[in-house]
């Protein structure tokens, strides 16, 4: 029987740019906290 | 009708309906009605953004587009990133700038009432305009939330579709009318809260119940391997289309009026950062847990016995040899009643009510501010007193309410198309307005009125009257753009006042 695995760019669309999202909020979070 | 799922939706109704009253005594005047006073918390602006933004689709459309094309349908994956990165960027850019300079700019409570004051229109037209395009698209958007509502009130209680309707929109009208902006925003607030917790849940409990992600995944690939794949599409000309119009989903956040005014009612603009971590941690959670519930559900209906659905009025239908959801759009609701106890079934559902409700409100309110500030306060009665706008408010919430609330009775209404209009018709009237506005001092008024009208038209013909081909690339792209390019060419051939140029610097210097 095949074996199916989600395809490389599917891997990277979804689970890269959104996580980056969360971490570029959380170091603004500490960035401009003396603003 | 099982009487204990019913009991729960009873009781969340009856709290939404106490907020509403309690919210009513703090509510003095029409920057308090429309605007909360400016005294929103960042966790408050942040989840009510997210619920008034994302309505039932994040529960049932993106879940319902993901079940039909897994990731290979370019709609749903692509389509959730585009959001996910242009709420990010609202937050980024827009959310600080525009809230010091509506506050900058004769303190404005609308976003008609910003244009005007950003572009010294004494001749009101800008206002005008403004606010006709939002009462347009609002009244069809929140027509279209309550035929969802009462879809789900017929289909989970075997109500009629018009008492569902009715008693859907009495509640939400009922507590819009009664507290107000902070009424909204305090129950979008606990709207957006079940609403995360429910699409983290329901997918977690489905993935277990199924064996786990690899028993997920084989299954899902037995059915068609091009739903494991997000570029399955791309090579042909539909195929790129369809991902760029997902991803295009994106531009419409810089000008949802709904959303923007979240921006103007923080309580300080040094809440931005936080209340930007919190809304993008929230929707993109959200957006996740949504894609996820799709995607598992493939596998889910497609493998497991769920002929019990019938029960609950859910159909299935066979395709290729499987059974498959008649209506995609059904899955969340088929997990809840599959995999939970009557009392947290309850509780989800309601999560989707949830989801409708605070979205409606939202629009209601900000329809009832351009009625009550755009139109009787700026044209009719200059020296009307807040008490008086209060209720003017008041008593346009109700009217748009009963307009919308008609045009939802009938259910094969095609106003649940105008959603993507609706979206796509802010996004391009508003959204490139309102950024040029914010950082770019050489704009005009006629540039800014040009504008509008270009985007709002090119998105009413490429939407509504031209198909087939690059016809088929969803409307906010040509519209976004040609805003921008009207914009800056009109905004170049006329000429800025010393006014406008000094009000522009005071913004920059307080954003410093």
């Amino acid at each position: 029987m095949e074996e199916y695995a989600l395809s490389g760019a599917t891997w990277f669309w979804m689970f890269v740019p959104m996580p980056l999202l969360i971490l570029f909020s959380i170091v603004s979070l500490f960035t401009k906290k003396g603003d | 009708m099982d009487f204990t799922v019913l009991a729960t939706f009873i009781v969340y109704l009856i709290g939404m309906l106490v907020i509403g009253i309690v919210m009513y005594y703090r509510t003095n005047n029409l920057s308090d009605y429309v605007l909360g006073g400016r005294s929103l918390s960042p966790s408050v602006a942040a989840l009510s953004a997210g619920a008034s933004d994302m309505s039932g689709w994040l529960l049932l459309g993106l879940p319902g587009a993901i079940y039909v094309s897994g990731f290979g349908g370019a709609y749903g994956g692509w389509m959730a990133i585009g959001l996910a990165v242009g709420a990010y960027l609202n937050w980024q850019f827009v959310a600080k700038r525009l809230r010091v300079y509506t506050e900058v700019s004769n303190n404005s409570i609308t976003i008609p009432d910003f244009l005007e004051n950003r572009f010294k229109d004494k001749s009101h037209i800008l206002r005008v305009i403004s606010a006709l395009v939002i009462l347009l698209f609002f009244t069809f958007y929140t027509s279209s939330g309550m035929v969802a509502g009462a879809t789900l009130f017929e289909s989970s209680f075997d109500l009629s579709y018009n008492t569902a309707l009715w008693i859907g929109a009495i509640v939400v009208v009922s507590y819009t009318f009664l507290g107000g902006f902070l009424a909204v925003v305090w129950t979008d607030f606990f709207q957006g809260i079940l609403m995360l917790v429910a699409l983290i849940v329901v997918p977690i409990v489905a993935l277990n119940e199924i064996g786990g992600w690899d028993a997920a995944v084989q299954a899902i690939g037995n059915v068609d391997p091009a739903l494991l794949d997000m570029l399955a599409g791309v090579g042909t000309f539909a195929g790129t289309i369809a991902i760029i119009s997902g991803a295009a989903w994106g531009l419409g956040y810089f000008g949802q009026p709904h959303i923007l005014v979240r921006f103007m009612a923080l309580r300080s603009p040094k809440d931005v950062p936080k209340a930007k971590f919190v809304g993008t941690t929230w929707m993109i959670l959200g957006l996740y847990g949504a894609v996820f519930t799709g995607f598992i559900g493939i596998a889910f209906i497609g493998t497991q016995d769920v002929s019990q659905l019938g029960e609950y009025g859910i159909k299935l239908v066979e395709e290729n040899g499987m059974q498959v959801l008649d209506n995609e759009e059904t899955i969340f609701i088929a997990f809840t009643q599959l995999l939970f106890h009557p009392v947290i079934a309850g509780i989800l559902l309601a999560a989707i009510l949830s989801a409708i409700m605070s979205t409606i409100d939202s629009q209601l309110l900000v329809s009832s501010s351009a009625v009550a500030e755009d139109f009787y306060k700026a044209i009719f009665r200059k020296k009307a007193t807040d008490k008086e706008l209060v209720w003017v408010g008041r008593i346009a919430t109700g009217v748009i309410a009963l307009i919308a609330t008609l045009l939802a009775m009938n259910p094969e209404n095609s106003v649940l198309e105008l959603v993507d209009f609706a979206w796509a018709g802010f996004g391009a009237a508003f959204g490139p307005t309102i950024i040029l506005a914010l950082f770019w001092k050489r704009m005009t008024r006629n540039g800014a009125l040009a504008g509008i009208v270009a985007g709002a038209v090119t998105v009413i013909v490429w939407g509504g009257y031209l198909e087939g081909g690059i016809f088929d690339l969803y409307e906010i792209v040509p519209g976004f753009i040609l805003n921008l390019i009207v914009t800056v060419i009109v905004s170049l051939l006329g000429k800025t006042t010393s006014e406008m140029e000094s009000e522009f610097d005071e913004t920059l210097a307080q954003l410093k």
